[in-house]
């Protein structure tokens, strides 16, 4: 886990510097210096201290970054550390929302669907998906806010305010990413329906509920794993609902960096997307282990 | 009035149109075994699912099973559930495959035995324990608390064995029990069943395909071939003087491979 | 295969759908009769009319004409894309289940590392660090998809090196390229198919938002997430601007879906009959 973080910062770290051609000129564009000259260049390097080897630098800019300190934004000029936090926490609860939503239909929609299988039930919720993953999430969201904002003005169009502002942007992230995560709980599901300890569930006479209980507890081994592992993602496909929504969170702040080209922040929301991922696909693995019985018998 | 009366059956697949069963009529009695032979294919199974109800939906069954007077194909499927495991009880094929692989054997076990009796959860587990004993499975407590894939195929088979004994009902369903086992414990398996003829008052559908093993359970036969009964009778009248072909075939085919074996034993063929 | 592909009616359409999209876009100067940028403020939101198909936007450009010529970056683009990260995925595929041994390894540890982190987020990383723009979105579609068509290929190769008729060419003396070419490639590239036509959906969706957020292409080059962004600003006033793009990705999206769903059930056509044998195979006939 480790060296991978480390590879993944370097890389981020290496490609800001090789891309970068002349920082110093960025950072006076923004701050509107009207004449940029080679004195005011050299000031800046030496503030910043890009005249330094990149391993020199990378070290400084890691260290700093693990006491969460990501320098300062070339374009603003204020801690970037200071913008991130509460972006980051906004995104943090619209996706902890939106994921129990996804998780919850997934679930629901896989199991109707596992046990009516090849039934009308089944085939209609089949199609739906379908339907549903070749949409794009930014123009199903700009539909829904046209209908529901606008005409019939139940919700708001952006903002955080509140509870009602969560609805729109959760329903637009279920519909994107149910239709996906369903078919692995389906599957799933099928697949232990056929399998012979059901059989004898069955014959044993006990509850029907009881027998759910056992397959759902075999069937969900893998797709908790892979909800997991599909929480980053979603925290990373977040960028483009919270540009429509307004929604004040790391993607919005993000794009506005990229836009930019203020490359702490870049460098900053690479870093912590990657963390998540790395660290949620560790938890996956402990997740798995620890629902599979026979998968903890090898770390024994 | 018998225990088991079946009477007509029709097992027909609605997918294919294909008749899988066609007219298989028997009766057993409190206490009786009924062996049933056949090759893979002969609809065995599905017969005997079709008493408990157990089979695809797509299966569609016709005819009339009367189980202590109550014909088990007209009742709605939770009062036929109730009479799952507590008045007839199975026995699967593949112990190894028969258990939830998530979860310890114990709970499952007690599951059941919660669900057809009243008794406490200790009185339960003396009363697994006691028929795990037995079964001669050794550590009974241990065993209870393990998972299936710590277990050997022959000591889940008797398990199941245990909990359909222990949930002491009036008709035990066995489905090829013996024919994923090695000899030694298919050897165990079947003095379990002598004993349990014994000492249980309990009617046993045996089915194999394996005429030794029918020979030392058995009372009664029924051959099937090919989704019909081509011959049924008591074991002496059926084993030593069959009148259907077929029997006669699966006979003389066995007589030879033990002929064989013995000649080669003796030392008469180079092997 | 091909026989119970054209046998499915809905792979069909598909195909036909997709074939569509592809000859209109490539030949968009022949067909459109306007300039996708020619703009002309004083017709701007047009009605649909007998001159204007699909009405004028908010430039006044004709929005059938820029939806055509939308096909070429947000299709086109994304096929060259695709046949690059394939090409080097499956040269890299080749050589690693070919050689087997010490370069296996590597490669295979490269395609680890790669296949780590989810496409999206790497393309949206490899933006922000090189900038905005179309070629840069298509060079981080390469780099994510390449390892994964790499490691597909790698396995289809070691199944069917280790199969008896190639291990029979071998002992007769055929050259290693030969039997690449004979025996092998026509043996993955159904798996290849499969993989490619899903890739096209997520790589299309992918693009046009990027292009969308203002990461793709730049204005004024026509694209279908590029014409959603301008339509939102107007979304209040005049919300019919943002059907025609929205639904020519859908149709072409699901085209895809279908094909590469018909394509793994024409592959193994066991999927078909293993649901038909499954509830009567324990112990009844099969005539």
């Amino acid at each position: 886990m480790f060296p991978l973080l480390l590879a993944v910062s370097f890389i981020t770290f290496g490609l800001t510097y090789l891309t970068n051609e002349n920082p110093a000129v960025a950072i006076l564009h923004a701050q509107g210096a009207p004449n940029i000259t080679p004195q005011l260049i050299d000031e800046i390097n030496a503030q910043y201290g890009f005249n330094q080897p990149l391993l020199i630098q990378y070290w400084q800019w890691l260290v700093q970054a693990i006491h969460l300190d990501f320098g300062t934004s070339y374009i603003t000029g204020d801690s970037v550390a200071g913008r991130i936090a509460p972006a980051f926490f906004n995104t943090l609860k619209l996706t902890v929302v939106a994921s129990t939503a996804i998780i919850f239909t997934s679930i629901t929609l896989g199991v109707v669907s596992a046990y009516t299988a090849g039934r009308l039930p089944d085939r209609i919720i089949r199609s739906l998906a379908f339907f549903l993953t070749a949409l794009p999430s930014y123009w199903v969201a700009s539909m829904f806010i046209i209908y529901f904002s606008v005409k019939l003005n139940l919700l708001p169009t952006s903002g955080l305010n509140g509870v009602e502002s969560y609805i729109l942007p959760v329903t637009v992230v279920t519909l994107s990413y149910a239709g996906i995560y369903f078919r692995n709980v389906r599957s799933s599901m099928v697949e232990q329906l056929n399998k012979d300890y059901v059989l004898y569930l069955k014959a044993c006479g006990v509850q029907s509920s009881t027998v759910m209980l056992h397959v759902l507890r075999n069937a969900l081994q893998v797709a908790v794993s892979i909800f997991c592992m599909s929480i980053p993602m979603i925290m990373a496909g977040m960028v483009v609902i919270e540009y429509i929504f307004a929604w004040p969170g790391l993607g919005q702040l993000s794009l506005k960096a990229i836009l930019e080209q203020d490359f702490p922040v870049i460098q900053a929301y690479v870093l912590i997307v990657a963390v998540l991922f790395i660290v949620f696909n560790t938890l996956a693995d402990v997740i798995n282990a620890w629902l599979n019985p026979r998968l903890r018998e090898v770390h024994e | 009035m018998s225990l088991l009366s079946v009477k007509q059956l029709n097992i027909t697949d609605t997918h294919t149109h294909q008749q899988l069963v066609y007219g298989i009529h028997f009766q057993l009695e409190k206490g009786e075994t009924l062996g049933i032979i056949g090759e893979s294919g002969s609809g065995k199974t599905i017969t005997c699912r079709a008493i408990m109800g157990l089979n695809d939906p797509r299966l569609q069954v016709e005819g009339q099973i009367y189980f202590d007077g109550v014909d088990l194909l007209q009742l709605p499927n939770q009062l036929l559930r109730q009479r799952r495991g507590g008045d007839i009880a199975m026995i699967m094929q593949q112990g190894s495959r028969a258990f939830d692989p998530s979860s310890k054997v114990g709970k499952q076990m007690f599951e059941t035995m919660v669900m057809h009796t009243d008794l406490s959860k200790k009185s339960i587990e003396a009363e697994l324990i006691r028929y795990m004993n037995f079964m001669k499975l050794k550590e009974p407590k241990q065993i209870l608390q393990s998972y299936p894939h710590m277990l050997s195929g022959g000591m889940l088979q008797r398990l199941m064995i245990v909990l359909a004994l222990a949930l002491k009902p009036k008709l035990i369903i066995a489905d090829e029990p013996t024919t994923a086992l090695d000899t030694i414990t298919q050897y165990d398996v079947l003095e379990a069943f002598s004993d349990i003829k014994k000492q249980v008052d309990c009617a046993i559908i045996f089915i194999s395909h394996d005429l030794a093993v029918i020979n030392k359970v058995a009372d009664k036969v029924m051959v099937m071939k090919a989704g019909m009964c081509v011959e049924s009778g008591s074991i002496e009248a059926v084993l030593f003087s069959p009148h259907h072909d077929y029997t006669k075939y699966l006979l003389s085919t066995k007589q030879k491979i033990n002929h064989h074996f013995n000649a080669v034993m003796r030392g008469e063929y180079h092997a | 295969m091909m026989k119970r592909l054209i046998n499915n009616k809905m792979a069909v359409v598909a195909i036909v759908i997709i074939a569509l999209y592809i000859v209109l876009g490539i030949a968009a100067p022949i067909i459109t009769p306007y300039h996708p940028n020619s703009i002309n403020v004083s017709n701007k939101y047009a009605n649909v009319s007998l001159q204007h198909l699909l009405g004028t936007d908010h430039l006044g450009r004709d929005i059938l004409t820029r939806l055509i010529y939308a096909i070429r970056p947000s299709l086109l683009y994304v096929f060259v894309a695709l046949f690059a990260s394939v090409s080097i995925g499956a040269t890299m595929g080749f050589i690693s289940g070919y050689m087997k041994g010490y370069v296996d390894v590597v490669i295979m540890r490269l395609c680890d590392i790669m296949l780590a982190f989810p496409s999206y987020v790497v393309a949206l990383a490899l933006i922000a660090l090189l900038g905005a723009g179309a070629e840069n979105i298509m060079l981080a579609f390469i780099l994510t998809r390449w390892a994964w068509f790499c490691r597909v290929i790698r396995t289809s190769v070691m199944q069917y090196t280790s199969s008896d008729h190639v291990k029979f060419a071998k002992v007769i003396g055929m050259k290693d390229s030969s039997i690449i070419r004979k025996h092998i490639f026509p043996l993955t590239l159904a798996d290849i198919a499969i993989i490619a036509s899903s890739s096209m959906c997520s790589m299309i969706l992918q693009i046009s938002g990027f292009s969308f957020l203002g990461l793709g292409v730049k204005a004024p080059t026509a694209e279908w997430g590029m014409m959603l962004n301008e339509a939102r600003k107007v979304m209040f006033t005049h919300p019919e601007m943002m059907f025609a793009p929205g639904i020519a990705i859908v149709i072409i999206v699901m085209s895809f879906n279908f094909l590469s769903d018909a394509l793994q059930v024409a592959l193994d056509p066991r999927i078909e009959s293993k649901k038909s044998m499954n509830p009567t195979k324990k112990g009844v006939m099969t005539s």
